[in-house]
């Protein structure tokens, strides 16, 4: 398979990963955008007990956690709140366009003004039968009524956010898929043993 | 006196760092242009890294987003030029481009196919076009070496419009690639599923080179060059030769000729010091890719070639081919929910199923000629993308996500783009990148029949998943921008009439007898197989037909 371009697909297809950017024709005299400065990608800062969200302010951060965690929840393997998305989304979301910050704070504030409406206080002050009786009725968008419409498209969004994050995650990655790829094999692992399956 | 080498090539990628590698294993004293920098692929590259060890999981951060190609991640792109130094004009186009010596065989897709007797003469066959100037018996012996050389694994499969390579033991289907073959051969007459043709090495002790180690990420740059790369593969037996010289940074603007209308000089620019420096060759080969060969030979125009270097035909930068990406299909297995196994996508890249050609090869449809392929892979992959369709939410669909993951089938189309004339790349006669070099303006479109063909690959993937019994989960439907493909080629094509090509049938400027384009640029037409296999070959024959030349004192 001819990786690079039908992942990139894959990935625009599926709403994955956020947008892929094409060049800009005829920009020449367009500015770099300011670099920050490169991180060593094996210190990991997002795991410091200290860390603080940058992006989001504490009352957004705590809803993406409980929302993340409602989407993947630990189960026999962890979820995306013991995975940390909510700071890998922090420090994405810092640096992201503003259309794309503006998109999930919007989403996330629409989780508050649904849960204000119907229970008088915000997402993360209900119980979690109540959030997920909020969720559930974005979760099929074709039982969904037309006033739903921007909260199917705020779950989308942290739905999408949130697979993205956790299973490039150590935990969703190894713990939860097992993904045999990325490391020495001696064979490969993706062979098929089942003679009831071969032509 | 300054240094008058033998050769100098332009270029390190395919053509150029095989043209640059015959040569010297011929014994000619080669001079090679590079504008990037020279990476250690064990060392500089570490494509076995999780996703997860990089803080935007192995994606362009978003800052970076405006700097680089759709196909650059954390992993290989600093082998990518920076899209903001490198401007382009004109339509809208896709043009991904590498920086760095190896070019971009540093992360290409591996997928490695002989053209057909019928794709050289492909004009006869239908009408449209034009016939190369040579046939697949010229090219085959080239096939053969290169694969020889390389490595290219697969499957035996005899049929007419895919010639066997001299392969090596094709990778094992996964089961959802085992299933999709034994379906589509059984339902549709005519298709076949094939093997992937991948230039990987899946042998032990091929040419002293590492075999594959099946981590799935031959993309991200191979750190052992068990995938083929020119500067893994190629250029250690150049330098062994003692007989090349790299110079990297070296950002070509122009070739130069003299009063005897032979080619004297290339000049570039470092791309660092920003200096200009000129150097000198008996013969001057091209092989910096289609695009960028087109771009340096139309910047090189001057007194006696008005219209751009050896361009007295008026072909160079016209009759851009190359194949467009109609659609791709993905979608579940129903049968193999719970299938456990994990590493469905650990193959080299072009090692899962490609469906070969199977439209106007005895009969000529109505709607369009030539035709397309399919590549594709099937079973679980480092990232489920699928989850997003998988509905609802929690520890039930956190299970779903699970089951779901190995039965997962994609396939994506590659059809043959129609070299026409008016299909074209030129100068842009204001924007200039950093460098001060002008750039390229793109006149690219799809015609009629391409987007006749596309619909019409549109029809089967979904044709061949409903007779697959395979659970559609998403579908693309329109093409993708041109140049996605990354398989350009055309733009300086060869053919006997100098009044119609810009090349004669060994590679050689009709014009000016010293100048070779060893690129796709050559190419009469794109073909719906992958390029890089015949780009290969045809470098090494223009390679061959230099060394002789020069021999015999042909070239002065």
């Amino acid at each position: 398979m001819n990786q690079g371009r039908r992942d990139a697909l894959k990935k625009l297809a599926m709403g994955v990963g956020g947008l892929t950017t094409l060049p800009i024709l005829g920009q020449a005299k367009a500015a770099a955008p300011a670099m920050p400065p490169m991180r060593v990608p094996d210190a990991d800062p997002q795991s410091a007990a200290n860390w603080k969200p940058q992006f989001f302010d504490a009352h957004q951060n705590e809803t993406l956690i409980a929302l993340t965690e409602l989407i993947i929840p630990a189960t026999d393997t962890p979820g995306a709140k013991a995975a940390l998305v909510n700071r890998y989304l922090d420090l994405r979301y810092n640096e992201e366009t503003p259309e794309n910050q503006e998109a999930i704070l919007q989403a996330l504030a629409w989780f508050d003004g649904r849960s204000l409406s119907v229970h008088n206080k915000p997402f993360i002050s209900l119980t979690e039968s109540q959030q997920k009786t909020l969720l559930e009725a974005l979760a099929e968008p074709a039982n969904s009524k037309p006033e739903d419409d921007p909260g199917v498209k705020a779950f989308t969004l942290i739905k999408s956010l949130t697979i993205f994050g956790y299973y490039t995650s150590q935990i969703g990655l190894d713990e939860e898929l097992k993904y045999e790829g990325d490391r020495l094999n001696a064979s490969f692992p993706g062979a098929c043993t089942h003679p009831e399956h071969q032509a | 006196m300054a240094t008058v080498y033998d050769a100098v090539v332009v270029g390190s990628g395919a053509a150029g760092g095989m043209a640059a590698t015959q040569l010297c294993m011929k014994g000619l004293k080669v001079l090679m242009l590079e504008r990037g920098p020279k990476f250690d692929i064990s060392t500089d590259f570490h494509h076995h890294r999780k996703p997860y060890s990089y803080p935007f999981r192995g994606r362009i951060r978003p800052s970076e987003r405006a700097i680089y190609n759709y196909a650059a991640n954390e992993w290989n792109k600093k082998h990518f030029v920076n899209e903001l130094e490198n401007p382009y004009t004109g339509k809208k186009f896709v043009w991904v481009r590498a920086q760095a010596v190896g070019g971009k065989t540093l992360h290409w897709g591996l997928v490695s196919l002989r053209f057909s007797p019928q794709d050289f003469q492909a004009a006869s066959h239908d009408g449209v076009g034009t016939d190369w100037p040579i046939s697949y018996e010229d090219v085959e012996p080239y096939y053969s070496k290169v694969e020889d050389w390389i490595g290219v694994c697969g499957h035996a499969n005899r049929l007419e419009n895919n010639p066997d390579s001299h392969f090596l033991p094709p990778v094992p289907l996964t089961c959802a690639e085992s299933i999709f073959k034994g379906q589509i051969e059984g339902k549709l007459a005519g298709r076949h599923v094939i093997h992937g043709r991948s230039a990987v090495v899946t042998t032990p002790r091929f040419h002293g080179r590492a075999p594959c180690h099946y981590c799935g990420h031959c993309g991200r740059v191979c750190a052992v060059a068990a995938s083929f790369s020119s500067v893994g593969v190629l250029l250690p037996i150049a330098e062994k030769t003692g007989n090349l010289t790299t110079r990297t940074n070296a950002v070509v603007w122009k070739v130069t000729t003299d009063k005897e209308n032979r080619a004297k000089s290339v000049v570039f620019i470092d791309r660092v010091t920003r200096q200009v420096e000129e150097v000198y060759g008996k013969v001057i080969v091209m092989g910096a890719g289609t695009l960028d060969t087109t771009r340096i030979l139309l910047n090189s125009k001057n007194e006696d070639h008005p219209d751009g270097l050896g361009n007295s035909s008026g072909v160079l930068g016209k009759y851009f081919c190359e194949q467009i990406m109609a659609g791709d299909i993905t979608g579940f297995i129903p049968r193999l929910k719970g299938n456990t196994n994990r590493g469905g996508d650990a193959h080299p890249d072009g090692g899962g199923i490609y469906i070969p050609k199977f439209r106007n090869l005895k009969e000529k449809r109505k709607d369009f000629v030539r035709g397309y392929g399919f590549e594709g892979g099937g079973g679980s992959s480092e990232f489920p993308g699928f989850a997003n369709k998988i509905p609802g939410f929690g520890a039930s669909f956190k299970e779903e996500v699970k089951k779901y993951y190995a039965t997962v089938i994609s396939i994506g189309s590659f059809g043959e783009v129609i070299p026409r004339a008016e299909n074209h790349v030129e100068i842009d006669p204001v924007v200039r990148d950093t460098w001060g070099i002008p750039v390229l303006k793109f006149e690219v479109e799809w015609g009629p029949n391409e987007l006749a063909m596309a619909r019409d690959a549109v029809d089967t993937q979904r044709e061949m998943f409903k007779a697959a019994g395979i659970e559609i989960i998403n579908e693309r439907t329109d093409p993708l921008t041109p140049g996605w493909s990354i398989h350009s080629a055309g733009t300086a094509r060869m053919g006997n009439d100098p009044k119609t090509s810009y090349l004669n049938k060994f590679n050689q400027s009709h014009d000016i007898k010293n100048l070779f384009v060893a690129d796709a640029a050559c190419f009469v037409n794109s073909t719906e197989k992958n390029p890089t296999l015949t780009i290969l070959a045809l470098s090494m024959r223009t390679a061959d037909y230099v060394a002789e030349q020069m021999r015999s004192g042909a070239l002065g």
